[in-house]
């Protein structure tokens, strides 16, 4: 029991030593295998990228102007692609977060839920495609 | 002189993901080029805050190594949330501003 409470008092000191806004981002458990906490800043960063892409894709669609297209469409797909960028990136910090709290109480990881997001998007930029190459 | 024993390189590779990231910011700022012919200073400011952030990112990449590195050789490494928080509140704003690009058209 003594060894229990001396490694809570520990713990207590550990975590004042953190920063004010670290401590309510992981209020509780600790730091996990550090390479697991680096794997996590990749995938973070991977989606990260993702997310740029979007943000890039979703500007240019509507700075060049493309032939056959009414500014209307071109408008809604550009707000629709950047929208989706957005969500991306902040999708990206909640899953890096929920991660890195899941490992930090050795619990399984959370489902993502960016994953089927993008593939609903991707599945709506394809049907937007279909209609727009059918109704021309 | 060598930090950490890890033979999977784990702060090479996320150094390196850091590294393609500023690439991507660096592209992603010079495609709102495009618009400073209508926009002009205002179009040049998103670009400046992602490539300025890129740069940063670029420099500071040392730092971030060998934090990345003792914190493996002494088992103990704090998330990152202070890279975290910046970058996505930096595209956050980056799309906002596309958006709002995008409608005043």
């Amino acid at each position: 029991m003594g060894t229990v409470l001396d490694f809570i008092q520990g713990r207590e000191i550990v975590v004042d030593e953190r920063s004010r806004f670290a401590r309510s981002v992981f209020p509780d458990g600790e730091e996990p295998d550090p390479r697991f906490t680096l794997a996590n800043e990749r995938t973070f960063l991977a989606w990260t990228r993702t997310s740029l892409a979007f943000l890039a894709g979703g500007i240019a669609f509507e700075a060049f102007q493309i032939s056959g297209l009414s500014d209307t469409v071109r408008t809604t797909i550009a707000v629709f692609i950047i929208a989706v960028g957005m969500i991306i990136a902040a999708g990206a910090a909640v899953r890096w977060m929920n991660v890195e709290r899941a490992m930090r109480k050795q619990k399984p990881l959370p489902v993502p839920a960016i994953i089927p997001f993008l593939s609903i998007a991707a599945l709506v930029a394809s049907a937007a495609v279909l209609v727009l190459i059918i109704v021309q | 002189m060598r930090i950490h024993e890890d033979p999977g390189l784990q702060p090479e590779r996320t150094v390196l993901a850091w590294n393609r990231t500023t690439v991507s910011l660096a592209v992603c700022s010079a495609i709102l080029l495009r618009w400073t012919n209508f926009y002009g200073i205002f179009a040049l400011l998103p670009v400046v805050i992602l490539s300025g952030m890129a740069i940063f990112i670029l420099f500071t990449q040392r730092v971030r190594y060998e934090r990345q590195a003792i914190g493996l050789a002494d088992n103990k490494l704090p998330p990152n949330i202070v890279g975290v928080v910046s970058l996505t509140v930096t595209l956050l704003a980056f799309g906002a501003a596309g958006i709002v690009f995008v409608f005043i058209d």
